[in-house]
């Protein structure tokens, strides 16, 4: 099936039915949280939790980075966002004495006027420049972390950070993090958060708008979308959650250093985005999830989980240009015939098979 | 400043900006003919350099003999690749720009694996300085330089004199008219590969006897050349080798003045802004 056909369901019935789905959707996304926040209390191998911290955090940059891809810009400057966030929120706390509950939202705060201040000359190009110029950000900033000896703490980085401050929940107690569980549960907290404000920015008319200007930017202007705003809302909301996730990095590791914010952290993302699928708002995460755990794998033998990573990629471009997402789909295809797409309404493609 | 302080950096600038030059020719040529980036092309740059040491520091062959084949070598390389993997998805252009990073990075990888993470010399072909006006440059650099004019002024009449050449022009004017006029797709894209790996390779051969090989050189290669083509504008081939040769003069002042992390900064804020106030690059033309 063609991307075009994907995209073109905003018929006024499904948008009734999304909005109907979205008044539903934050139950649906507490349930989730307190299912998934039971885990680490009943697997207690650290070695797990761990992974699925790392996951967590690397599901709030994939989906945020998706986003963007979404709005047509091809985004390569990921890890400067993630890294203005890391950085501000630790010298918040080390250097200006904050409490970490202070410092992460500020320093996504700070990344998101970065992000708008920078979005409205650069957000005017488009592919490949967009990508040079967003990639050349980034590494701009990595030379400063890198020269600025003073408060960045040059090449090393900044050693020994605090952990996030102990806080007093009534009914549950005092949560001091001390241990991996503690973290757990604000990592999950932090992530489903972030997957909700994209949810319901992608399903509402916002959301519309961006698969608008995606399609054609010159004839949603025709219509009378501002796209600079949308576009700019879109760069610093999704800059501003990612910073909010590398402030978590930043005081869950206790150890940054400008090398943890090369472009490679921008091509794991795309990585994970197009294995797990553009398209879908869920193909961020399965990406996220499926690569990750395939990768613990070779955890320890980086040669080896790139390779097959790229394998991955090459693999779905070639063979699921939507991704891992609708691989169910692609199977259902080889064995019920074209009846699978019929039933979801994507359009008429009988002239497939 | 002194004289031949002035002529050593100037000298140095020259050196260094045909070696960008030469990296970022491929590409560019490529985004030219194609439409596609091509990010691959660091690591058949990387090849080529590897394939030099194996020919010539481990199989002991000389140099001259070894040129040609490496570049055979690694343009039907590209050619195999732009058949099994470019041409299915040839219509679809972010596909082509992933499918290139993820190549990209799994022959890096896989170099690290066969190649080893030990850094590879290549003995030089080219030994010994040459005096000029107080300041030295060695002969391997020199060599780089009248290379690389030959290999720029090589392509640029076969791309404007020869018939493969008007071919390959036609097809990045109008791809569905040069096909009506009996001019093969399929044949423009393989040829286009061929050169544009070919290149990639040559550069990896100039720079193997002065730089250190190592697998990952090629993803550094790759980010300076779109720097370099980015600044020149997208697809200008005049316009990439001007922009070489100012990334290679700010590069060569700003490392003997400055020091080389700040000059590497400023390289990266001087193209970002530029890029910023002219989107299309110093010589680049308004594309769709």
């Amino acid at each position: 099936m063609t991307k075009a056909a994907a995209c073109h369901n905003g018929l006024p019935s499904a948008y009734l039915q999304k909005l109907n789905r979205q008044k539903r959707a934050p139950y649906g996304f507490l349930g989730i949280f307190f299912l998934l926040s039971m885990v680490p209390f009943i697997c207690r191998n650290d070695y797990y939790v761990h992974v699925m911290i790392a996951i967590f955090y690397t599901v709030i940059y994939t989906s945020t980075y998706r986003f963007i891809l979404r709005t047509g810009q091809f985004h390569f400057g990921a890890h400067a966002f993630i890294g203005i966030g890391a950085y501000a929120s630790v010298l918040l706390v080390t250097r200006a004495g904050w409490s970490f509950w202070a410092a992460m939202p500020a320093a996504g705060i700070i990344a998101a006027v970065c992000a708008l201040i920078v979005g409205f000359p650069i957000l005017r190009l488009k592919g490949i420049y967009f990508a040079i110029i967003t990639w050349g950000l980034g590494d701009t900033l990595r030379f400063v972390y890198m020269r600025f000896k003073n408060p960045f703490g040059g090449a090393l980085g900044i050693f020994s950070i605090p952990g996030p401050n102990p806080i007093t929940i009534p009914g549950v107690g005092v949560i001091d993090f001390s241990q991996k569980s503690h973290y757990y549960i604000l990592a999950l907290a932090l992530m489903m958060l972030t997957l909700y404000v994209l949810y319901r920015l992608e399903r509402s008319r916002i959301g519309l708008v961006f698969g608008a200007i995606r399609e054609g930017d010159q004839l949603a202007r025709a219509i009378g979308i501002n796209i600079m705003n949308y576009k700019v809302l879109a760069f610093a909301v999704c800059s501003g959650l990612a910073a909010m996730g590398g402030s978590f990095y930043a005081h869950y590791t206790y150890y940054i250093s400008p090398q943890d914010f090369t472009v490679l952290l921008t091509i794991y993302l795309a990585i994970y985005t197009v294995v797990g699928g553009q398209d879908s708002y869920f193909g961020a995460i399965v990406g996220t999830v499926v690569l990750s755990l395939a990768g613990e794998i070779f955890a320890g033998y980086s040669h080896y989980q790139l390779i097959m990573y790229s394998t991955f990629m090459i693999v779905v471009l070639l063979f699921l240009p939507q991704g891992l997402v609708s691989f169910p789909r692609y199977i259902a295809r080889l064995f019920v015939g074209n009846s699978a797409n019929e039933v979801k309404g994507k359009g008429n493609e009988s002239a497939l098979t | 400043m002194e004289l031949h302080e002035l002529v050593q950096n100037v000298v140095n600038a020259i050196s260094i900006g045909s070696i960008y030059a030469l990296l970022a020719l491929g590409l560019t040529l490529l985004f030219s003919i194609m439409d596609i980036l091509f990010f691959a092309h660091g690591a058949m740059y990387m090849l080529g350099a590897y394939a030099t040491y194996y020919f010539c520091t481990k199989f002991g062959w000389n140099y001259f003999v070894a040129i040609p084949l490496v570049i055979l070598l690694i343009g039907t390389f590209g050619t195999l690749i732009e058949k099994g993997l470019f041409r299915p998805i040839r219509n679809d252009h972010v596909a082509i720009i992933f499918l290139g990073i993820a190549l990209n990075w799994f022959l890096e990888s896989a170099g690290f694996i066969v190649f080893g993470l030990r850094p590879k010399p290549v003995a030089s072909a080219f030994p010994g300085k040459l005096q000029f006006l107080g300041s030295t440059i060695s002969w391997e650099r020199a060599v780089v330089v009248i290379i690389g004019m030959i290999a720029v002024f090589s392509l640029y009449f076969f791309l404007m004199r020869s018939r493969l050449g008007l071919g390959l022009r036609a097809f990045a004017e109008d791809p569905e008219a040069a096909e009506l006029q009996g001019i093969s797709n399929d044949h423009v894209c393989s040829l286009g590969f061929f050169i544009g790996c070919g290149l990639a390779a040559l550069a990896g051969l100039l720079v193997a006897p002065i730089f250190i090989i190592t697998p990952a050189m090629g993803s550094h290669a790759v980010l300076i050349s779109l720097l370099v083509i980015g600044l020149g504008g997208l697809g200008s081939i005049p316009g990439a080798l001007l922009s070489a040769f100012i990334i290679g003069s700010i590069e060569s002042f700003g490392t003997a003045y400055l020091g080389a992390n700040i000059t590497w900064g400023l390289i990266f804020i001087f193209v970002v802004v530029f890029l910023t106030i002219r989107p299309t690059g110093i010589l680049g033309v308004e594309r769709e």
